[in-house]
């Protein structure tokens, strides 16, 4: 075992560990850390959407963020850059929240309802690892999103600003910032420990680069398994956790924000598997970025909020009672999308040279 | 001299993909790889490891060099 490993393997162990206890804290169940729900949420707060059960700026994601954002500037790696097609780098993300949406949760979400027996979510897993087949066979014939350059250094904390805004409009709770008073939105950990859960995986995942789609990317385009060990640990853990807690309950049904629509659990990860592998890295790897002054994955982070906005406005989100037409016709806009755009920007072959 | 990548700016996994493109292309040859970001020096050299190739690592003012032959 390497030392690179341990660290991916301690990551998952500890984020697998975090998710139990926030859950146990007061988060929603098998939702201690999911970055699409997180996001919803904190749109939620912000007013940009009507869901009046998902309004809550969520400490987590801060923590997530300036986590990353300090130990990279620790670790002399934090790097103002960006001008990787922003734009199309907004749509994708867009799409990858509707998926997420439909599916109810992000691919870390995913690993924890299978750590707490919901099969839909492996149905789920099925779909975001064929999304990610597709998106490998574009990089394979030379998708890209074009490079990146150096930016003003200012443009580099605009993100890690951001999220120091939310934590004071979080502790302040000005009357602008709506706070559920029922459903999910109400459901959370005390401040204090979901912002220090959400450091902690802020710092280990910028230290240890760990990525939900990178994981099943590189088992399949690296014949490297390094990074699905971290699914491995997450899923361990909090399996562990979720039986000593009596949480774990295994099926199909009656399982904790969840539909059984097999179908569009499938498609809804697949399109999150497939986006989150055109943009480079899954939502919490986008979070990271972002934390490390990268504008690119800043756009990513607005353009998935702006899908959890407008999925929550157009009634395309799914819940418990499954999945809407209109949210499902939002997926195959989504594939057909993603599929334009990896489509026209295919490199030339033997750009080394 | 010998074989330039340039994988400066690109997402991942684009630089290892360019890395083990050049690698197929020109066996045998010398390469200079250039990157910027820590994450895909990280990938590269792992897999310039794993095909068996000496590297050093030169860090320029926003990107790495990394030199790599056969042993």
């Amino acid at each position: 075992m390497s030392k690179k490993n341990w660290w991916i393997i301690g990551t998952g162990g500890i984020m697998g560990l975090l998710a139990v206890l926030l859950v146990h804290f007061g988060n929603p169940v098998n939702m201690g850390i999911c970055v699409a729900c997180f996001l919803r949420d904190t749109a939620g707060a912000l007013g940009l959407d009507s869901a009046d059960k998902l309004q809550y700026i969520r400490p987590e994601l801060i923590g997530f963020v300036l986590g990353a954002f300090v130990l990279s500037l620790f670790r002399k790696e934090f790097q103002p850059t960006g001008g990787s097609s922003p734009l199309l780098r907004f749509v994708i993300s867009f799409f990858v929240m509707i998926g997420a949406l439909v599916f109810l949760g992000c691919p870390l979400r995913m690993v924890l309802r299978l750590a707490g027996g919901d099969l839909n979510a492996l149905v789920g897993l099925m779909g975001f690892t064929a999304g990610i087949l597709l998106g490998i066979l574009f990089l394979k014939k030379g998708f890209s999103l074009g490079r990146s350059y150096s930016q003003p250094a200012v443009s580099g904390f605009v993100m890690p600003a951001i999220a120091a805004v939310l934590l004071v409009f979080l502790l302040v709770r000005p009357a602008f910032i709506l706070f559920s008073s029922e459903g999910p939105g109400s459901m959370h950990a005390p401040v204090l420990i979901s912002l220090a859960a959400g450091l902690v995986v802020g710092i280990l995942a910028q230290r240890s680069r760990m990525c939900m789609a990178g994981g099943i990317r590189d088992l399949f385009l690296a014949k490297n398994g390094n990074m699905a060990l971290g699914y491995v640990a997450i899923f361990a853990v909090a399996l562990l956790g979720n039986i000593l807690l009596g949480k774990f309950k295994l099926g199909f049904d009656g399982q904790p924000i969840a539909h059984t629509d097999v179908i569009w659990n499938f498609l809804g990860m697949a399109l999150v598997g497939y986006g989150s592998t055109l943009l480079g890295g899954c939502p919490l790897r986008q979070l990271i970025m972002a934390g490390e002054g990268n504008t690119d994955a800043g756009i990513s982070v607005l353009g998935l909020i702006s899908g959890a906005a407008f999925a929550h406005n157009f009634g395309l989100a799914a819940s418990a009672a499954g999945v809407p037409s209109s949210g499902k016709i939002a997926v195959l806009i989504g594939f057909a999308v993603l599929t334009l755009i990896a489509l026209s920007t295919l490199r030339k072959k033997g750009a080394a040279n | 001299m010998g074989i330039v990548v340039d994988a400066r700016g690109l997402s991942c996994p684009e630089p290892l993909l360019l890395t083990q493109e050049a690698l197929d292309r020109y066996p045998g040859q010398a390469l200079m790889i250039q990157l910027n970001s820590p994450v895909a020096r990280d990938r590269v050299t792992e897999l310039l490891d794993k095909k068996g190739r000496v590297f050093d690592i030169s860090r320029l003012e926003d990107s790495f060099l990394i030199q790599a032959r056969e042993k």
